[in-house]
Parts: structure tokens; C-alpha cells; sequence
């Protein structure tokens, strides 16, 4: 019932807030069409490597790669193989490829090396079509920050273990979206469901191009790491919550085992100060603001009325969707909107949490398996 | 114990230490091939210098009697010296085997004589010991068990000669042939109809000396494996340990040299002609490597000796260190030699039964591990029966782990300290087959860092494969837009045309270019080492540099071979190097918007000591110019630029699109000085017309020729790498 009575208020209350800003995932780089097509006239004959090359697009912190295939499906068995930076490998099925194409994983440092690979012959009209590059290319990240940038690696010595214990759930996601590719950041709530915002990703086509990256961060050492990467599986019309600014996420499989999750409890702590967000800034890897990080005005008009409230941590392009946290590691909100992200607001904000677990409450069965209290918060394993 | 001599000593004991997991202790047969006793003398002489110069000769400690023996009698009591004669270089030896026994002067020999192992005594002069023995002390003397062994030889006789004629020596022995020498004499001399009159070839026994050797470890051999391979468990040395000659006698420059060579073969090389089984220790040639047919485009593309399936002469085979700054590598390769690391590592290749034929393709080979092993496969993959050949597989070979796995500008940071800190002491070139696009890193830094190198380190950097147009003002990419340093030259990839090359591209990428990068190679279809004891055809400038870098190494290799006697253990300049790629490259007009220089031409860049010249009758013409005008005319768009000083010009070269030569010379220094600056003139009209020049060639036969034409005649000229 509790449920049912925020989401009418909630509904009821749209119209107050409309004069919120419109909500843009960060663009991280652009997208460029590329047409490379790998025909028969340039693969080798017969079976095994029947074609090898590479892309580079220099300054570029990732790129990936759009593929198509056109004419008779390749046989079974028959993928591409790629090749990149910092262990980054992954085999793509091209019988797996459908019509609307597949975008890659991401590879970092903008450098990928290639291999066309089939254990039988390939009909001779059959091509593999590199069609567009997503390219990392944004170098300035417009930093929402308070005085000066506090932001700080997660694995950073000043960082308090218990801290950097609530980051592991936290991915970098990228996705193409308006022909830009963006990012946004997202944490694991079930062992396959992932929370982001709703402007970040809000339909079907969002999520076949997006790649969850999961361990992307600097170690101890300051040796930058990347985890794995999870596609998103699907995302129900149901499990997107407009006014909430807030989108579960289905992954291809459940990195939660690893990663470990965060609880969204039902009886969600309130929001209290000191605070601290873990997120994904800009396309940089993991980082934690917890020096000057506080609530402001605890309840504010978001896209609702009175789902948010501000806050003073540091924040910048790319962190939408981070988990805030209090200072026991309970989360207290979902943090969607950065002050120079747009006019309308001039503060931080983030959505109240509770309210995104009443809602969570009213999805039923299909619901994340969520705790009982905030004391329930996990990290993973480190 | 000096410094030198802890030089060589701390390298034989880190071999020996390092050779106890991969390389055991082996041991050859050596046998005499005299004809007589004055030629076994000198054979004898031979092997011990090889072997005390190598730090191979093994030894032991003899007490003599009272009164003292002459020590050329020591040694013929003892059985370890034999022909007619005791040479004086055995003396010098024994003398500096003994230094509490003996002294004698020790000069310093020139550089050129240290390049013959036979030809100095640990890098010192031969001269008589004096020795102040009285009797009862131990001397310290080769030790060595020679037999007698009974072979066949053929042999001169007079007309008429029967094998009645015949007397076996005492000693022979032929049981093997299961009969007597006589009978063996008369079996393998039959009457033959219609002999031919006059002296006759016979074959007779004789009589020969055979020992066994035992060689160091030494991991940094490349004969060793062969040698095992081809003998097995019989090159193993005995259980008995063997005393090694001590290295503190040898002379710095001696030192030196033993330090870039592997000493086991170095022994090896110079006694081959005598070990068992002939010719088994002899160093692959290119046609022995499996895969050489496939390289052979590359080779003609590039005028690399191989193409035409010659090894390279001695002048090259100086092994050249070589540093390949990559992503690590962790384990050998069958068709790559010791890889070296700055922090005293060593990668070897791994033993025989631990591969598994070392002939497999694997395309699918694109980690950064595999880019590593391709880079140092095009250098120096070695002449060893196996594989791929290298285009200087006589290099020595350096890795130095770069971190790709991190942000441009921490990589550049890192590169920086490395190229400050770590780069070995004798490398002269460095390969670097990556590009870095820096973020805020200030480039003038990484300048810095290869500048200081100005004077000992030729960096050869790839211009990367995002196919980039650039040019002098936007130009970001490190290292390859820094080539406006002496010691920087960039490596455009190329197509593999061989008449009108083109810019390198495939489906997704190309090589990047500017009109100021400098030469050109192929960047297509090189097939090399990647890791698994594999092999794979590569694409990318990544491949292509090391072409470059492979070049510079001969160059090195020669420059310092030939002209080394000037000035002992001194080196060429990078920018030496870096000009003479330059000015040798192959013209092609349609390259002119993609590079300054042209495609690469190893040929005519590492024949250092010759005027070349291409005619446009056809002729070409190799040798030392007698006459040549000092100034000629070449019309050029530049005031004051008509009159040429020959001793200037570095290259002459025709433009078949415009009808004139294009002209490379040296400005702003002395007459005939290679450190000013290296001017390209695209356009010039050559208007000496009647000239002579006359050029002095050499003949197969060892003999010479005078050639002469005219100054109009020329097509091509490049100079010899300095004037003498």
C-alpha cells in the first residue's frame, strides 16, 4: 500500500516538476561510420584465420566496434576474435549477430587487433561488416565539484577499507545513444540486475549497445585494471521509473557472484551526512568522493515532487547512476544530476532511495532479491 | 684482480650459473688437418689462442722438476704441444697463465687485429715471457689429451707413382678399414686405363691429432643447441669438472668484445675447420632457414643480400646490440636468440624437446606478447635451420618491457625514465614500434629524454597505423613525430609494390604520414616469430620500423668493422646512421606527400666502404673513386647553390618524372664532413658534361679494375659512408 501511495504521489506530482531540466547521459565520444567490409575478395580461403588486421584511433581512451553481417550467415563455429589492451579479449559468434548488428565490448587505448576465424568454408557472399567505431574522445569532463575536485581513486591508500569494500558493485557503463556514445555508471542490486538512471538507459536499443564494465579502476599498486564485461539482456517498460530517473537493468549474465551487490532495503536508511558516492567520472576509472561529501536540502523536487535531495559531493559527467552512500554503507540515493549539468537545478542531486525501493517493492516477483535493511549492504569480494 | 678483469670474470660466472638450468657444460672433438709439422704447429697455436683468447682453454697445474725445463718442453713432456716448431704467441700465453712466473710486455693490439681471434694474446701483443723458474714450482699448462688418429687423405704424387710406392708411419693405424695401411693404400689406388700422365692425386694415410674440448656453458651461444642436436648426449663434457683459464690477463678492448659475443662461438667459429664432424658446427647459412621463401619478396623489396640468398659477409657480422622496447616477453622463442634484459635477465629459447617443430603459422598470434616477438623476429631472428631469418641475425638482442597497459601519459612517463635509465650500455640502436598520443604530457620532456642519447643511440620509431595525414605543425604522435632529432628517424609502412609503392593501408588502418617522416619499408605480409614457437604474417609500421632498425645495425656492425682501427672501441654517430638511410633510400616521386626519403635500400645503405654508381648505360660500377671533378654545376633554385662540392654530396639520384636528379649533400661543415646538415635538393640539372671519373673496383678474383666515365653518365651516385 506504502507502495502504491508514493507511486500516485509521484504521478500526481509530475506536472509540479516540470520544470526540470531535460536529462542527457554524458557524451563520451561520437560514432563514425566506417564500412569495412571483409569480403571474400579479402579473406583468405578455405577454413581457420581468414583474416587479420587491427584499429587504432590514437588518444582515444576505448573504442568499439558496430559489426553487421550481410548475405548467407556464416557457418556455426565461425567468429571474430578480438585482440586489446590490458587482457581485454573476447569471440564474437557471428551467427550470433542479428539484423540491427552487434556493438562490441569495449577495448581500451582506442587499439583492437583482429582475427576472422571459421573451422568450415564460408559462402563466398557472405561478409562481415565493421560498420561504425564508437571513439572515445572527450579530454575535458565537466566536473560538478564543490571548491576544489576531491574525487579520489578507489584504491587509494587514504581511501577507509570498509569504503572502498562498497565499490565493487559499481560498473562503468557505456552505450551508443543519439549516435554519441556515452557513459553513465550502475550497481548491482540482484546478481543480474543492475541500477542506473532512466536517462541513461530507457529502452531496447539502449541496451543492446551497452557493456557494463565491471573492475575498471585503478589497483593499489596504480596499475589501471579492467574486470569483465556484460552486455544488458533486456530492459522492461516496467523496471523504468521516469519520475524516479531510475532503470533496472537485466545483464547476459550475473556478474553479482563476483562483484558481490548493493541493497536497496525497503526500509532504506534516510539520508544523513557525511556521505560518499562511488562512480565512474567522465570515462575515468573508479572513484570515490567522500571529503566534503554531504547532503544539502534533504527533500527537493526532482522530476517528481520532493524525490531528491542535494548534495555537495563531487560528482561530474558520467556519474549518473552512482550509488550515494551513508557513512555506515547503506545507500541513501541514486545520484542523477550534476549542477553544470544543465540551468534549472544549480545543485547535486540524487533520488531518495527509499522511494526507489518502494518501488522496487511494487514490481512483484520479478523484483531484485533485495535485503531486509541497510545493514544487509554488501561489497565483494576484494 | 684489476677491473678489467672482473669485467669478463663476472660474465663467464653469471653464463655459467645461468647455464646450469639451460645450458649444460658441452664438449667437441677437435682434430689436426696439417700435412706437416710445420702446419701442425701452427694449428696447435691456433686452438690454444681460440681457446685461452674465448676463455675456454682448460687447464691444469704441472710441478716441474729441478733443474727447470724450458716451458716448450714442459709442454712436449707432457704431451700437449706438438709440430715443428713453438710458436712465440704459446710462450706469451703460458707467460700470462703464470703471472707469478713470468712477465713480458703487453701492447695493446689495434682494433683491427682484434677482430681475428688468432691474432693477439688476450688482447695483447704476442711477446717472448721472461720467465724466473728454479725448479719445484707448478706451472700452469693446457690440459689436454691429444691420440693419434689414422685418416685418408688425398695427396699429390709424381708421375708413375704406385701404391707399392707407400711406407705407413709408425703409429698408423688402419684396423678401422679392417687390413693394413698397405692393403688400404692398394684398395682405394687401383690401376686405372688410360691414367693421365704427368703428377697424380693419390690417397694414403696419415697420421692426425684428436682431442676432445670442453666448453663453458654459455648461454648466449647459438651453436650450442645445434650441437646438441646434431650429436646428442655425446656433447655432453665428462663428469670430470674442468679448470677454465681465468680472464684477468685480458686487455679492456678484449674484454669488451667477449662481452657482445658468446665466447663458446666464438671458439667454435674459428676452429670449425677442425672439429668433428666437419662442418656440423658451421653457422646456418639463409638458405638453410625453412621459411626464407616466403621472406624472399620482402628481402627484393628492401635489396636485402637475402634476397639473392647470400649471407652476409664478415664486415656484418659483428654482433650489434639491439634494444626492442615492447610489451614484455616471458618466455624464448626456437627462432629467436637470448633476449636480454637491462635489470641481467636472460630469456633463451627453449630447449629442443621442449617445442614442438617450430614451424607452425598461427595468425590468430595479436596479443601485445606476440607484437614483441614479431618486432625482434625481423631483426635478428637467427640462421639456424629453423624458421624465419632475421635481416641481422647476427644482433644482439635487448628487451625492454614497456607498460602499454596504461593512460598515454604514464606510458610516456614511464618510457622517459626507461629511455634515461635503462637502456644497456652498448646498444646502438632502439626499435620502437609504438605510438603515444599524450594527453598533457609536455613532449619537449620525451624529447629530451631520446636527445641525450644524441651521441650513442639511433632511435627508430614507427608512425603508427591510424592513417593519419600529418604534418611539421600537427604532429602529436610520440615517438615518431620527434624525428627532427639527429638520433630519431620515423618509418613510414609501405605497400609491397615494388615499382610504384604506395602508403601502406588494409581494410581498417594505414600507415600515418608526413612529408618530414623520413623512409619508408614494407609494412605488409611480414612473416616473423610470435610467441608459441609460432610464426605469422604481420601488418603495420609496427613492422616496418624494425626493417629500419635491423639496416642501422649492419650499418653499425660495418661502419665500426672498417673503420674501427682509427680510433679503438670508438662507434659511428647516430646521425651517421640516421643520413646514410636517408640518403640511400630508393626514390619514388608518388611517395613525396608521405615521407622525405624514400623506401629503404640496405644494399646500397650498408655498403659503407664504396663509391656506388648506377649509369645510365646499365652499368654499375662499386669501388673507391681514383678521379671525380671537386666541384661540378647542378642548377638548382637556390642562389649559390649551383657550384657542388663532390666531397659533399652524399647521393645523386634521377627523377624519371622530372628529368633531373635530386641531390642529397651535407651543408654547414668542413669539405667532406657528415655532421651538418643533411639537405635534400628535389630538383637539380646536372650540366658537367665531359667530367671523368674513374673508379677502382674489385674483381672476384681478388684482382682490381680501373673504370672509367664521364660525370654525364651518371644515373645514381651514393658515397662511401666517409672519404679516406
Amino acid at each position: 500500500m506504502r507502495a502504491l501511495a508514493v507511486m500516485l504521489a509521484l504521478v500526481a506530482s509530475s506536472l509540479a516538476a516540470q520544470d526540470a531540466p531535460v536529462l542527457e547521459a554524458f557524451v563520451d565520444g561520437q560514432v563514425e561510420a566506417r564500412d569495412i567490409r571483409i569480403d571474400a575478395q579479402v579473406r583468405s580461403d578455405g577454413d581457420g584465420v581468414l583474416w587479420t588486421d587491427e584499429i587504432s584511433v590514437a588518444g582515444s581512451d576505448y573504442i568499439r566496434l558496430l559489426l553487421r553481417v550481410e548475405g548467407p550467415a556464416f557457418p556455426p563455429g565461425a567468429r571474430l576474435l578480438l585482440v586489446g589492451a590490458l587482457g581485454q579479449q573476447a569471440e564474437i559468434a557471428l551467427e550470433t549477430i542479428g539484423a540491427e548488428g552487434l556493438w562490441t565490448q569495449l577495448m581500451p587505448f582506442g587499439r583492437v587487433r583482429m582475427a576472422l576465424i571459421a573451422d568450415a568454408a564460408v559462402a563466398v557472399e557472405s561478409v562481415l561488416v565493421i560498420d561504425s567505431i564508437a571513439m572515445q574522445s572527450s579530454k575535458v569532463t565537466p566536473y560538478s565539484v564543490y571548491g576544489e575536485n576531491q574525487l579520489t581513486p578507489i584504491n587509494a591508500a587514504a581511501v577507509p577499507e570498509n569504503l572502498r569494500g562498497l565499490g565493487a558493485p559499481v560498473a562503468f557503463l557505456s552505450f551508443i545513444q543519439g549516435g554519441f556514445a556515452r557513459t553513465c555508471s550502475g550497481f548491482l542490486i540482484g546478481p543480474d540486475l543492475l541500477l542506473t538512471n532512466e536517462h541513461c538507459i530507457n529502452n531496447a536499443e539502449t541496451c543492446r549497445t551497452m557493456t557494463a564494465v565491471f573492475g575498471f579502476e585503478f589497483d593499489a599498486g596504480g596499475q589501471l585494471q579492467i574486470g569483465p564485461q556484460v552486455g544488458c539482456k533486456q530492459v522492461e517498460e516496467r523496471f523504468l521509473n521516469v519520475a524516479l530517473d531510475a532503470s533496472v537493468v537485466k545483464l547476459d549474465r550475473a556478474p553479482g557472484p563476483d562483484f558481490g551487490q548493493i541493497s536497496v532495503a525497503a526500509n532504506a536508511a534516510s539520508v544523513a551526512t557525511p556521505m560518499v558516492i562511488v562512480q565512474h567520472p567522465g570515462s575515468q576509472p573508479k572513484q570515490i568522493s567522500i571529503l566534503d561529501c554531504a547532503a544539502g536540502e534533504i527533500r527537493v523536487d526532482g522530476r517528481a515532487q520532493a524525490t531528491d535531495f542535494t548534495h555537495t559531493c563531487d560528482t561530474a559527467g558520467g556519474s549518473s547512476g552512482a550509488p550515494v552512500f551513508d557513512a555506515h554503507g547503506a545507500l541513501v540515493g541514486l545520484h542523477h544530476f550534476g549542477f553544470q549539468d544543465g540551468e534549472a537545478w544549480e545543485t547535486n542531486r540524487a533520488v531518495h532511495a527509499d522511494l526507489i525501493a518502494a518501488w522496487l517493492e511494487t514490481l512483484g516477483a520479478d523484483a531484485p532479491q533485495q535485503g531486509n535493511s541497510a545493514s544487509d549492504t554488501t561489497g565483494a569480494d576484494q | 684482480m684489476d677491473c678489467k678483469a672482473l669485467t669478463l670474470a663476472a660474465i663467464l660466472a653469471a653464463t655459467s650459473v645461468a647455464a646450469e638450468i639451460a645450458v649444460p657444460e658441452t664438449s667437441v672433438v677437435w682434430r689436426s688437418r696439417a700435412t706437416n709439422a710445420i702446419e701442425l704447429a701452427v694449428e696447435i697455436e691456433q686452438l690454444y689462442l681460440t681457446l685461452y683468447n674465448s676463455g675456454n682453454l682448460t687447464v691444469r697445474q704441472e710441478e716441474i722438476g729441478t733443474p727447470p725445463p724450458y716451458v716448450e718442453d714442459l709442454l712436449r713432456d707432457q704431451g700437449v704441444m706438438h709440430g715443428a716448431h713453438f710458436p712465440m704467441t704459446l710462450d706469451a700465453m703460458l707467460c700470462d697463465l703464470n703471472p707469478d712466473l713470468c712477465r713480458r710486455v703487453r701492447v695493446p693490439v689495434s682494433s683491427r687485429e682484434l677482430n681475428d681471434p688468432v691474432a693477439h694474446v688476450g688482447g695483447f701483443k704476442s711477446s717472448r715471457g721472461a720467465w724466473r723458474l728454479q725448479g719445484g714450482e707448478e706451472v700452469t699448462i693446457p690440459d689436454y689429451e691429444f691420440r693419434s688418429v689414422t685418416t685418408l687423405t688425398r695427396v699429390p704424387a709424381p708421375a708413375g707413382w704406385t701404391s707399392d710406392a707407400f711406407t705407413p708411419e709408425p703409429g698408423m693405424d688402419c684396423s678401422a678399414w679392417k687390413m693394413t695401411c698397405e692393403q688400404v693404400v692398394a684398395r682405394f689406388n687401383p690401376r686405372i686405363l688410360k691414367a693421365p700422365s704427368g703428377s697424380v692425386t693419390v690417397t694414403v694415410p696419415r697420421l692426425q691429432l684428436e682431442t676432445t674440448l670442453s666448453l663453458r656453458p654459455d648461454t648466449t651461444s647459438q651453436l650450442f643447441e645445434s650441437l646438441q642436436a646434431l650429436r646428442g648426449a655425446d656433447t655432453a663434457a665428462s663428469d670430470t669438472p674442468r679448470d677454465f683459464n681465468a680472464a684477468g690477463s685480458y686487455s679492456q678492448d678484449w674484454n669488451r668484445v667477449l662481452t657482445r659475443q658468446s665466447p663458446a662461438d666464438l671458439t667454435l667459429q674459428t676452429i670449425k675447420e677442425n672439429l668433428q664432424p666437419l662442418g656440423a658446427i658451421q653457422m646456418k647459412g639463409v638458405r638453410d632457414e625453412p621459411f626464407v621463401g616466403e621472406q624472399v619478396d620482402l628481402f627484393r623489396i628492401i635489396h636485402h643480400p637475402f634476397a639473392d640468398m647470400k649471407d652476409l659477409d664478415e664486415s656484418y657480422g659483428r654482433p650489434v646490440d639491439v634494444v626492442v622496447i615492447d610489451a614484455p616477453l616471458s618466455s624464448g622463442h626456437c627462432d629467436l636468440p637470448v633476449l636480454h634484459s637491462p635489470d641481467g635477465t636472460e630469456i633463451a629459447p627453449p630447449m629442443n624437446g621442449e617445442i614442438n617443430g617450430c614451424d607452425q603459422i598461427n595468425q590468430a598470434a595479436m596479443s601485445d606478447a606476440d607484437h614483441a616477438a614479431a618486432v625482434a623476429g625481423v631483426i635478428a631472428s637467427p640462421q639456424n635451420g629453423k624458421g624465419t631469418v632475421g635481416l641481422n641475425p647476427n644482433a644482439r638482442l635487448w628487451m625492454m618491457a614497456l607498460d602499454r597497459n596504461s593512460a598515454a601519459d604514464q606510458q610516456i612517463l614511464s618510457l622517459i625514465r626507461q629511455i634515461q635509465i635503462d637502456v644497456p650500455q652498448d646498444v646502438r640502436v632502439a626499435n620502437l614500434s609504438f605510438g603515444v598520443r599524450p594527453l598533457l604530457a609536455n613532449p619537449t620532456e620525451m624529447e629530451q629524454a631520446m636527445d641525450i642519447h644524441g651521441s650513442r643511440l639511433l632511435f627508430v620509431a614507427a608512425a603508427g597505423n591510424e592513417r593519419l595525414e600529418l604534418s611539421e605543425g600537427n604532429c602529436p604522435i610520440l615517438p615518431a613525430c620527434l624525428n627532427h632529432l639527429d638520433n630519431v628517424i620515423t618509418v613510414v609502412g609501405l605497400d609491397s609494390e615494388m615499382d610504384r609503392p604506395g602508403l601502406w593501408h588494409s581494410q581498417s588502418a594505414g600507415s600515418n604520414s608526413n612529408p618530414k617522416f623520413d623512409i619508408g619499408a614494407p609494412a605488409e605480409n611480414v612473416l616473423t616469430t610470435v610467441t608459441g614457437n609460432s610464426f605469422a604474417r604481420q601488418k603495420g609500421t609496427s613492422f616496418a620500423a624494425p626493417q629500419v632498425t635491423a639496416a642501422a645495425s649492419l650499418i653499425f656492425a660495418a661502419g665500426e668493422f672498417i673503420y674501427g682501427d682509427e680510433l679503438a672501441g670508438a662507434q659511428l654517430a647516430p646521425k651517421i646512421v640516421k643520413d646514410r638511410l636517408s640518403y640511400t633510400a630508393d626514390f619514388f616521386p608518388g611517395l613525396s606527400a608521405a615521407l622525405r626519403d624514400g623506401r629503404l635500400n640496405v644494399e646500397r645503405a650498408i655498403n659503407v666502404r664504396d663509391a656506388q654508381f648506377e649509369l645510365f648505360d646499365g652499368r654499375r660500377v662499386v669501388g673507391q673513386v681514383l678521379e671525380a671533378p671537386s666541384e661540378f654545376v647542378c642548377r638548382t633554385p637556390h642562389r649559390n647553390q649551383q657550384f657542388q662540392k663532390w666531397y659533399n654530396v652524399r647521393r645523386l639520384g634521377w627523377n624519371s618524372a622530372k628529368q633531373r636528379h635530386f641531390l642529397f649533400r651535407h651543408i654547414g661543415d668542413e669539405l667532406g664532413g657528415r655532421y651538418g646538415v643533411l639537405e635534400r635538393d628535389p630538383s637539380c640539372l646536372v650540366r658537367t658534361l665531359s667530367a671523368p671519373i674513374e673508379v677502382l673496383t674489385r674483381n672476384e678474383d681478388g684482382s682490381s679494375t680501373v673504370v672509367d666515365f664521364h660525370f654525364r653518365d651518371i644515373r645514381d651516385y651514393t658515397s662511401p659512408l666517409f672519404d679516406e
